[in-house]
């Protein structure tokens, strides 16, 4: 499942910037061979008419692997025949398109894995290598030019000659050969994967930039990463509770994969050694893992739905006008919204919400009030 | 190229690259851009490039192609 979310992701996104549009014709290419092709239209427009129809493949579920071949190839190509084309994020494209289309039952997800742990130890090595980056100079200069944050200079300024560059430099270095190791191993992975989140979010709120379509794909390329759960995860709530019932019939609306069973726990056969009375106060998921309650089980029904990929990368690949040139701020708060540390303040929302359902919800009632199970302890 | 300096449009659309410019990608890369351009599509230009970049802010330095 992760991967051919991953394809349609990727396909919504370089649709969405139009990066099939981009791919160019012939000029100062890196494989010699292909000046042959140099000024021809129909090389011209071969490659990007593939990509636009691998990504519509991709996108209708039509010869998944075969469209992936055919986008990352036409992306490779397109770099390999123009050295002026030649960008990481459009590399790291190419390759991840055909990694996934190499991806099958017995290599599982590593091909992609591997791809990206690679990127982040080659980005932190090379950083590590280089005495400009070492010495903060390179970001020294680089900030000027490219953050746009007010906040950042003022800092600088504050602090002794160096000190902020400095530490911004080696902060990203470290974060970078961190994230490649957390990505190995299966404890650290959901760590390195908020370390790699908020890496890609640091970088969009201090400049605005999207590093051409870095911001989208890295984090879309971890959900290569996610443990993705089977069909049947079950849903306990309270089907006494009119207002659940109506929670129950949107959300199976939304579950498109059919991953979620929801069950009154009146009705169920097993509760999974959760109490009626916890049941009767928080709707509860279980998963072959974990149980999570309350806004917990909505964030993980939410995260485990693809809907939820969709919604948040359309709202991100607009222009920066459309944001008033703060989309970081779209992106703080998916961010903070979806983050571990957010769910006991999620909670405090939820029981809110729960406990005055009546008021916000006029006319669906629950055989069992809330507010009188709690008096009654 | 033949005593006469190139305007900025020509050097875009000999090079691909916009003239003056700032690269986050090392000077190396341009330098490579240059050379295959003139050993390539120019090799009967004969033409005889400057290219004064500053890495990192730091004082300019000058790369000429060909080496003389």
């Amino acid at each position: 499942m992760p991967l051919s979310l991953v394809a349609k992701l990727l396909s919504v996104c370089l649709l969405g910037r139009m990066t099939w549009l981009a791919i160019p014709s012939p000029f100062l290419p890196f494989l010699p061979v292909l000046d042959y092709f140099c000024g021809s239209q129909l090389f011209r427009w071969t490659l990007p008419t593939i990509a636009l129809i691998g990504a519509v493949a991709i996108l209708f579920n039509y010869r998944v692997r075969a469209a992936s071949l055919a986008i990352g190839v036409s992306f490779l190509l397109g770099v390999l025949s123009s050295r002026i084309y030649f960008e990481n994020n459009v590399m790291f494209l190419g390759c991840v398109f055909v990694l996934l289309a190499l991806s099958d039952q017995r290599t599982g997800s590593w091909l992609v894995r591997a791809q990206v742990m690679f990127v982040f130890f080659s980005a932190g090595l090379n950083k590590l290598l280089d005495a400009s980056w070492r010495s903060g100079h390179f970001f020294d200069f680089w900030a000027k030019m490219a953050i746009n944050k007010s906040l950042y200079f003022k800092l600088a300024a504050a602090l002794p000659t160096m000190l902020l560059p400095r530490a911004m430099s080696w902060m990203t270095i470290v974060m970078e050969l961190s994230i490649c190791v957390g990505l190995l191993f299966r404890r650290s992975r959901t760590l390195a994967i908020w370390t790699g989140l908020l890496l890609h979010l640091g970088m969009n709120v201090l400049t605005e930039r999207t590093f051409g379509i870095f911001f989208y794909i890295m984090p879309i390329a971890y959900l290569a990463f996610a443990d993705w759960p089977r069909p049947g995860i079950t849903v306990l709530y309270d089907g006494d509770c009119g207002i659940c019932a109506r929670t129950r019939r949107f959300m199976e609306r939304l579950d498109l994969e059919g991953l979620f069973q929801w069950q009154p726990f009146q009705q169920a056969s097993d509760l999974h050694g959760i109490s009626k009375q916890a049941l009767s106060e928080r709707l509860y998921v279980v998963t072959e893992k974990n149980k999570y309650s309350g806004f917990a089980a909505f964030r993980i029904m939410a995260l485990y739905n693809p809907i939820t990929y969709f919604v948040m990368l359309f709202t991100l690949l607009g222009p920066q006008a459309l944001y008033f040139h703060h989309r970081s701020l779209l992106a703080i708060f998916y961010y903070v919204l979806f983050s571990p540390p957010f769910i006991p303040i999620g909670q405090v929302f939820y029981t809110l919400i729960a406990r005055n359902r009546h008021s916000i919800f006029p006319g669906d009632n629950c055989a069992v009030d809330f507010s009188v199970q709690r008096a009654q302890k | 190229m033949n005593g006469r300096d190139l305007s900025p449009d020509e050097i875009a659309k000999r090079y691909g690259l916009v003239p003056e410019q700032v690269y986050e990608n090392p000077a190396r890369n341009i330098m490579d851009i240059v050379e295959q351009r003139e050993l390539t599509y120019g090799r009967n230009d004969h033409a005889e490039v400057l290219l004064v970049y500053r890495p990192n802010g730091e004082p300019p330095q000058e790369w000429r192609w060909p080496d003389k």
